[in-house]
């Protein structure tokens, strides 16, 4: 579920921290950039974990701050494929199941991933697996709920650039549009499926 | 920012928590030592950590929430990885069993690839007592877990619980300490 990356990166220390020991200041700095953050086809960032190399600061013409090159690592949260994770189901439709991880909530188990036999009932807004004739088993809101992680999708969420070609004007109306929809892209999502033994609600296996 | 090495290691939720631990005690986030010093010390950090504080937040009550029994101490860890290590295991998989628990056949076949093929039915079942004994289930943290699903989890409980969970890892860590200290005294 987590992993240590090594990263390198230049981070500019501004002299109000200079009261600070470089390395608390450098792990602040990095903190605030990194922390609770996507990296584009690594992981969600959780917190640093520590510093392997910080070398001395480099100034530049005009700037009062210093500028260090840091080697740190890292703790990301980027669960492997077929991994099996805990968490609560947030909502439900026709199309599938979100789930919340409580630190991570873009989790999305679409209908053909579910069981066999399952189907969404409108009037309970709840899933339910038709197990055999007799029994039904619900899959409600805030149930806890075990499922597979079966594929990550990254969103490249960064700001677009001005395009200067002539086409971009003549279709300006309709690039808009895409672009307010890109933005509700989270930058990082998970399917998974909810197919096999041991999977769904938690206490229906206990 | 360039990534170097996108996986060096994995690592269990165990050593994730117990970082988070470390970041929030250096922050006194959730300890209050007295109101002044942590006014001061809001003052004098600001917001500027706040992605931090609230993802340490989240991802520690998410981790107390999902552990099947709280009572992870590094002599626990190390007891059963090297009980597991007897089974030829992949060492995700290893990972993987250590971060769930599994306690039924169910979800260690839920872990587990291709269980039935690789293992026998006894070694499953030694495998299950081995997660039962080095980290038992108090009957009472049971019946808590069932409460708590039935009373649809009131948060406030849940932050007390998890404040009693937080002090306690404090101890273990203060006691693993001194522990330390005698060692190096003798």
């Amino acid at each position: 579920m987590f992993q240590l990356s090594v990263i390198s990166d230049l981070i500019r220390i501004s002299p109000h921290l200079f009261h600070l020991p470089t390395e608390e200041a450098v792990q602040n700095e990095l903190n605030i950039k990194y922390a609770n953050k996507v990296i584009h086809k690594l992981g969600l960032v959780v917190a640093v974990w520590d510093l392997l190399q910080v070398d001395d600061g480099l100034l530049k013409p005009g700037d009062g701050a210093v500028f260090i090159n840091v080697r740190f690592r890292i703790v990301v949260f980027k669960p492997v494929v077929g991994e099996v994770l805990t968490g609560w189901i947030e909502s439900c439709s026709d199309e599938g199941i979100k789930v919340n991880m409580n630190f991570f909530n873009d989790i999305f188990i679409p209908k053909n991933y579910m069981f066999e036999g399952s189907y969404y009932s409108a009037d309970d807004n709840a899933w339910i697996w038709q197990m055999d004739e007799e029994t039904k088993l619900y899959l409600d809101i805030n149930e806890k709920i075990n499922f597979r992680i079966e594929k990550e999708v990254f969103n490249d969420v960064r700001p677009k650039g001005p395009d200067n070609s002539l086409t971009s004007l003549t279709a300006d109306d309709q690039t808009n549009g895409v672009d307010t929809e890109d933005r509700k892209v989270p930058p990082y999502a998970l399917i998974a499926s909810c197919q096999t033994d041991g999977m769904g609600c938690v206490s229906w296996w206990e | 920012m360039k990534v170097e090495v996108a996986r060096e290691k994995l690592l269990s939720n165990f050593e994730v928590y117990n970082h988070l631990v470390d970041i929030q005690k250096e922050n006194n986030w959730n300890f209050t030592l007295g109101e002044d010093t942590n006014k001061k010390q809001r003052r004098k950090r600001g917001n500027h950590l706040i992605d931090l504080e609230i993802i340490t937040r989240e991802l520690s009550g998410f981790l107390i929430r999902t552990g099947q029994s709280n009572d992870y101490t590094r002599e626990n860890v190390v007891e059963f990885m090297t009980g597991l290590n007897q089974y030829s295991l992949m060492k995700i998989e290893k990972l993987e069993i250590l971060n769930r628990l599994p306690r039924t056949i169910v979800s260690l076949f839920s872990v587990i690839e291709e269980c039935d093929q690789r293992f026998s039915d006894e070694q499953c079942n030694s495998m299950l007592e081995l997660v039962q004994r080095c980290f038992p289930v108090a009957q009472e943290a049971v019946e808590e877990d069932r409460m708590e699903v039935e009373q649809e989890e009131e948060e406030e409980e849940e932050e007390v619980i998890a404040e009693q969970f937080e002090m306690e890892e404090l101890e273990h860590e203060t006691f693993a300490k001194i522990d330390e200290a005698e060692e190096q005294e003798e």
